[in-house]
């Protein structure tokens, strides 16, 4: 779990810097909706499996809309890098766009624009090799 | 034993010391303190209770402050005795206890 | 018993002063211990008058501490009275604040009246009956904590004049005697209170004095609804080693006495204890209930998310088989999911408002093995009427618990939406209710239901047979087929294009990424626009489809 929350923590970090590159800085910031890590266990076949979901980054507003499908295929070119491959789209219609995409694992991020912009993270199940107090659940 | 001049000297260091300590005491007046307790929450229980208070402690300090002038005189004339005839400081000592009373 | 005049006269800032005074009088006699000891007959004197002055100056040493320690005491518990009576007369002018908000008056002697004399609408008048209820709880607690303030100050100083042993130790001894002596014992709640009640007594108390109902009374708090989250949580966690020993005592004499339902039960609910512990230890989750006592099973309630501050709180109440051993890790995973996806939703459609769930197994569910048990069957009533009522107080205690009310979110599973739709035949605080897999919600009537019209609603998914049992009379008819119930739907679909899934049988309604579960969170979030209604109806449905006449 250690090392996908790295490798999941340095492609969100990429899919805001390739958004800024092309579109412009935006506030993102961390959503109080998400406090630090969040964990829950999945059941099933390993029952010390976990799923963590990052914290969600948003930004109030949204881009240009004619340039959503042109963010949505920046930010999927680079979780491509990561491993992900396109999950697809789950909406799509005037004043809401939103995309996913799914590693071998069973990770996802969410990547949606409508009133605001959000980027989710939420790994697949997985074991930590220490897993954290929870009063040591930082930000990620 | 220590030498004739060195005990008067010793008992009058203490007695200047225990002086100290009763100007100290004195020092605290806690009478107007608890009278403003008692007008800052009128017709509450703590009124009535805050002026048994001071009713109680106007009396120990003045007894505290007797038993500790008496104690500092009797030094006092311990040390004048001391060098004459030992044994008139012991009836000068008992004579300090009542004012205290038992606790 | 103080009055609300007496009360309003009071000056605690004036008695700060006086605390402080205190405080500096204590301090000045503590610090002549150094005069205190050089004072004493000096070592160099050796005479039989010698031993006489040691035991006299003993005496004075001795009475000073006992001063010493009275004056601690008697500083400390003003400063106690000071913040006590403070936070007092704040709770009477947030009760006079809200009554003056609200058209009410209230008298010198506290009687609240209605401004108001022309109340036309029954729903206008049980409104204004519950704020002025409010008033009346709010000034009576503001009394009863400063009348605690007033007895446990009086007792203080009482015990100051009686006379306080201040020990043979140093000075400073004296007063850390004494200043633990002016320490008062914390009010216990009020008995039979209402939760707005409790909240008062709870806000009334000090942050010292909270802390301490945490540790040393937390039987107190932890199933107290009224009570805030955060402590009822602590309050819980503390308990559960004290009822794992409990429970293993109580295992231990059953096994001893060869009663084998018994040890199954009390062997389960220890289990029940570790699935909690289990939970708790993935960390942003609050154990907000806690009991032991069930006949049959272990009751518990866990939050993800803080329900202290969440904008949007969601209480899902699952039903038949349910036990915190077997589902509680379960439940916590779907409710976790469901949080996230209506945080998300907020985060992107809605205001950003923050989301918390909580997995409410407050009640003794039916199980496989009691169905033929009269009264504790699934096909009967009784089970869920018992847990209605510690619901719909549970719902009530989220909303006193906190300074503003939550969009609060009723859901219901199964038989759980039976036990839900009965507590929502009271008055409780929620705004919406979501009823999915139901065989019935205990009337054949939404407006029975104490939740405003358009926000009841009702998911079923294809080949769910329990949602088709409807008409067993005592549950209320299919749901499927009651007025003014929004259809949510839970087919494969199609928001704007792709991909939510469908959801078939009675338990998949919560999987992640379904258009069932979508739904849910869009009205958790309060964003009920991002929904896609629509209503799924099988065969089932059609046998239990009922007679217009008959309900």
């Amino acid at each position: 779990m250690e090392q996908v929350l790295t490798d999941y923590t340095a492609m969100r970090d990429e899919m805001v810097a390739a958004l800024a590159e092309s579109l412009g800085e935006r506030a993102w910031r961390e959503s109080p909706n998400s406090p630090g890590l969040r964990r829950s266990r999945v059941g099933g076949a390993d029952p010390a499996a976990e799923q963590v979901g990052l914290v969600t980054w948003s930004f109030e507003g949204t881009y240009a809309v004619d340039a959503w499908h042109g963010a949505a295929r920046l930010v999927a070119e680079v979780g491509r890098r990561h491993g992900f491959t396109d999950g697809g789209i789950t909406v799509d219609r005037p004043g809401d766009l939103e995309i996913f995409g799914v590693d071998a694992h069973g990770g996802r991020y969410t990547f949606g624009m409508a009133t605001n912009t959000i980027l989710t993270l939420r790994t697949g199940p997985h074991r930590w090799e220490h897993p954290p107090e929870p009063a040591d659940q930082q930000r990620t | 034993m220590a030498s004739v001049e060195v005990v008067p000297a010793d008992l009058a260091a203490a007695a200047a010391r225990l002086e100290e300590a009763r100007e100290g005491v004195a020092s605290v007046r806690t009478a107007d303190d608890l009278a403003t307790v008692t007008s800052a929450l009128a017709g509450a229980e703590s009124a009535r209770a805050a002026e048994e208070l001071a009713t109680a402690w106007k009396q120990r300090f003045r007894a505290w402050d007797t038993a500790a002038q008496n104690q500092i005189e009797a030094m006092g004339v311990s040390a004048q005795a001391y060098e004459e005839q030992d044994g008139e400081g012991a009836t000068a000592f008992n004579a300090i206890s009542p004012p205290l009373g038992a606790h | 018993m103080v009055t609300m005049s007496q009360v309003r006269s009071w000056r605690p800032a004036t008695l700060g002063l006086v605390a402080d005074a205190m405080v500096q009088r204590r301090r000045t006699l503590v610090a002549l211990q150094d005069e205190m000891d050089d004072g004493a007959p000096p070592s160099t004197w050796v005479s039989e008058s010698r031993d006489a002055a040691v035991a006299s100056h003993t005496t004075l040493r001795e009475s000073l501490a006992d001063l010493v320690a009275e004056v601690a005491q008697v500083a400390a518990a003003l400063d106690i009275a000071v913040d006590a009576v403070t936070r007092a007369q704040g709770e009477l002018d947030e009760a006079l604040g809200v009554a003056a908000g609200n058209g009410f008056s209230v008298s010198t002697t506290g009687r609240v009246t209605d401004n108001r004399d022309t109340l036309t609408d029954d729903q206008e008048v049980a409104d204004r009956r519950a704020i002025r209820e409010e008033i009346v709880d709010k000034i009576e607690q503001a009394l009863r904590n400063a009348g605690h303030a007033d007895t446990s100050l009086a007792a203080a100083l009482r015990s100051a004049a009686g006379g306080v042993d201040g020990g043979t130790s140093s000075l400073a001894q004296a007063a850390a005697t004494g200043t633990a002596g002016g320490q008062r014992g914390v009010l216990a709640p009020p008995t039979g209170g209402t939760d707005h009640d409790l909240n008062s007594w709870w806000e009334g108390l000090t942050e010292d004095e909270q802390a301490t109902v945490i540790s040393e009374h937390p039987e107190w708090i932890g199933n107290t609804d009224g009570i805030p989250a955060w402590a009822r949580d602590d309050a819980n966690r503390e308990l559960i080693d004290d009822y794992r020993a409990d429970l293993t005592g109580q295992l231990a004499t059953a096994q001893e006495a060869g009663d084998k339902g018994l040890s199954e039960t009390l062997t389960q609910k220890l289990d029940g204890l570790d699935a909690v512990e289990d939970t708790l230890e993935l960390g942003n989750r609050q154990l907000l209930l806690l009991d032991i006592t069930g006949e049959d099973q272990l009751m518990a309630a866990i939050a993800y998310g803080d329900v202290d501050t969440a904008d949007h709180v969601a209480v899902f109440t699952p039903g038949f088989t349910t036990t915190v051993a077997g589902d509680m890790a379960g439940y916590d995973s779907q409710v976790a999911n469901l949080v996230e996806e209506a945080a998300a939703q907020s985060d992107k459609y809605g205001d950003g408002g923050t989301v918390a769930a909580v997995s409410w197994l407050g009640y003794e569910a039916p199980q496989w093995d009691n169905v033929l048990d009269p009264g504790s069957s699934v096909a009967s009533r009784a089970p869920a009427e018992a847990g209605a009522g510690n619901l719909a107080s549970f719902y009530n205690g989220i909303d006193a618990s906190r300074d503003a009310d939550p969009h609060l979110t009723a859901l219901g599973h199964s038989y759980g939406s039976l036990t839900t739709g009965l507590a929502l035949q009271e008055q409780t605080g929620v705004d919406d209710a979501i009823l999915f897999g139901s065989p019935g919600i205990g009337t054949s009537h939404v407006e029975d239901l104490d939740v405003s019209g358009g926000h009841v609603y009702r998911l079923e998914a294809r080949r769910d047979v329990v949602a088709d049992v409807g008409g067993l009379g005592q549950f209320g008819i299919d749901p499927s087929y009651i007025d003014g119930m929004t259809g949510l739907s839970t087919e494969q679909g199609s928001i704007g294009g792709v991909d939510y899934a469908e959801s078939v049988g009675h338990s998949d309604y919560l999987t992640r990424g379904s258009m069932s579960q979508h739904n849910m969170a869009s009205i958790v979030a309060g964003v009920p626009e991002q929904t896609v209604e629509g209503d799924t109806r099988g065969f089932g449905d059609i046998l239990s489809w009922p007679l217009p006449w008959t309900y």
